[in-house]
């Protein structure tokens, strides 16, 4: 467990300190155009819902960390920011309470801010060796409004004894996702989530998928950067999928919630994601940067803007609110387009406003 | 890379059902009457007397000139029948999209048989994050051309 342990911490100074972000791979959002309505609008309203509550914005903080004493700040201060704003977030990985509960404190986010909607997190190749009661306490300890299961396979096979034991994974989350007493999201770290694993998710009580798209932190590089030499995987390293490419598909193909995450920066990558069928966007690399600049209030500085941001982009559109946003016209191009004409119908690559 | 395969790109699967150590990368082949398991990876070779002599380590070899296919066994070369298509290739991922779009083995050049087993190893992740069980499957996974 020491090896979990030190192993999260590492994965914090790597990502901030080195050059781990995808280098070929960008979200694909350039290949996308939004076309701003006619009627001109004066006031624009952000305010969206997730998982049934009302949030100021369709912007999450994707989880990221947790399960090291020094890694306890990271939360706590974007779950102030979080409350503060009226915005989801989530935490890394909780393996670490699971083996050790007295480092359940890195993750008790809600101890101080009970309204945060908060995500708990799991890996999917430890949903085969938890039980059901003991994934649901990790949840009630944390007070968790829902459970993220995050999938890696790209990650465990770069990491030097990675957990590369995947069999009944698909099975242990469609019976978590039956059996929890709450909602159950599932997610990829970088490398995508295509439409074939979407319409297999649709099977199941599975309520939400975040893409978890290639174009920011990449968490081969990382895994690759971690390892004592080169490695017969280093050719893996931008492997995935970009996360609008990735966005449309699981749209397509899944009826329940979708979040887009994987290189969300912008304003406008919000609001082409909004358009393209996403619930919400969730950040994480920019939000670690700005909690490690200036804690809680850098964090909460940059949330605000990003927010504000957004509000103007959608004052661009004539969009007065999010409603209006989904179903704003737009018209993806480029390689994205030449992608996705593979892969999904012709008449998601553009709309009419 | 070999022509056309770099505008190929494999749709990741994320939900792999499988261990990636225990992934079925052989493919069956009739070498001079024996049924044979072998990876999907020759290597190229002078001669069939020098097949034989890296034979230890490698089971599937491209006689070069002849550019015929041998399979060695009990330290002799045993021509292939069956194969329809094989394609250079630098490594596992190549490899992976080679057979992908119908080649039955691809070939590693001379002097790089120590090759084969980083070119095997990438292969098998290759096919674990396509989800990939067996090389049958492997040849149906979804894939874009850029």
């Amino acid at each position: 467990m020491s090896d979990t342990r030190s192993r999260k911490l590492e994965h914090v100074k790597v990502v901030l300190g080195k050059d781990v972000q995808f280098k070929t791979k960008t979200p694909m959002f350039s290949d996308v155009e939004l076309i701003p309505r006619k009627a001109k609008v004066k006031k624009a309203d952000t305010a969206a819902k997730f998982l049934g509550k009302k949030i100021s914005a369709p912007i999450f903080v994707s989880g990221m960390t947790g399960g090291h004493e020094k890694l306890a700040k990271i939360n706590m201060d974007i779950g102030e920011a979080c409350s503060e704003l009226g915005l989801p977030m989530g935490v890394g990985s909780q393996r670490a309470m699971i083996e050790k509960p007295e480092l359940g404190f890195t993750f008790d986010v809600k101890k101080e801010h009970k309204d945060l909607i908060l995500l708990a997190n799991i890996g999917a190749s430890h949903t085969t060796k938890y039980s059901l009661d003991r994934i649901e306490k990790m949840l009630d300890d944390v007070q968790a409004n829902a459970l993220c299961i995050h999938t890696n396979p790209g990650q465990e096979a770069a990491q030097e004894g990675g957990d590369i034991e995947f069999r009944g994974v698909p099975r242990a989350i469609a019976d978590i996702a039956a059996n929890l007493s709450r909602k159950v999201i599932v997610k990829e770290v970088g490398n995508g989530i295509s439409k074939e694993v979407a319409q297999r998710l649709s099977k199941t009580k599975v309520c939400g998928i975040d893409t978890g798209g290639s174009g920011g932190t990449n968490w081969i590089a990382i895994e690759l950067y971690r390892a004592s030499g080169p490695r017969s995987v280093d050719i893996f390293r931008e492997w995935g999928m970009p996360t609008a490419q990735s966005l449309v598909e699981v749209r397509s193909a899944f009826k329940g919630m979708v979040t887009a995450t994987g290189g969300i920066r912008t304003a406008k990558d919000i609001a082409k994601a909004v358009a393209l069928g996403a619930d919400a966007c969730g950040l994480a690399y920019p939000v670690l940067q700005a909690q490690n600049r200036e804690g809680a209030k850098g964090v909460e500085r940059y949330l605000r803007h990003l927010t504000a941001d957004l509000e103007e982009e959608m004052l661009r559109l004539n969009c007065a609110s999010i409603d209006e946003l989904r179903t704003v016209g737009y018209s993806i191009n480029g390689q994205l387009r030449n992608i996705l004409s593979q892969r999904v119908d012709k008449k998601l690559l553009s709309r009419d406003g | 890379m070999a022509q056309g395969l770099e505008t190929m790109r494999f749709i990741p699967d994320a939900l792999p059902d499988l261990n990636l150590s225990e992934i079925d990368t052989k493919i069956s082949l009739n070498a001079g009457g024996h049924a044979v398991r072998v990876f999907p990876i020759a290597v190229e070779a002078d001669s069939e007397a020098a097949a034989v002599k890296m034979g230890a380590d490698h089971s599937l070899f491209l006689v070069k000139n002849r550019d015929y296919l041998v399979a060695v066994l009990d330290g002799k070369a045993h021509r292939i029948t069956e194969i329809d298509d094989y394609k250079e290739v630098a490594d596992g991922l190549e490899l992976a999209k080679a057979i992908r779009m119908g080649a039955d083995v691809g070939v590693i050049t001379a002097g790089a048989a120590d090759k084969v087993k980083q070119v095997e190893e990438q292969l098998r992740v290759a096919m674990f994050l396509t989800n990939s069980k067996d090389i049958d499957a492997l040849r149906k996974a979804p894939m874009v051309t850029l």
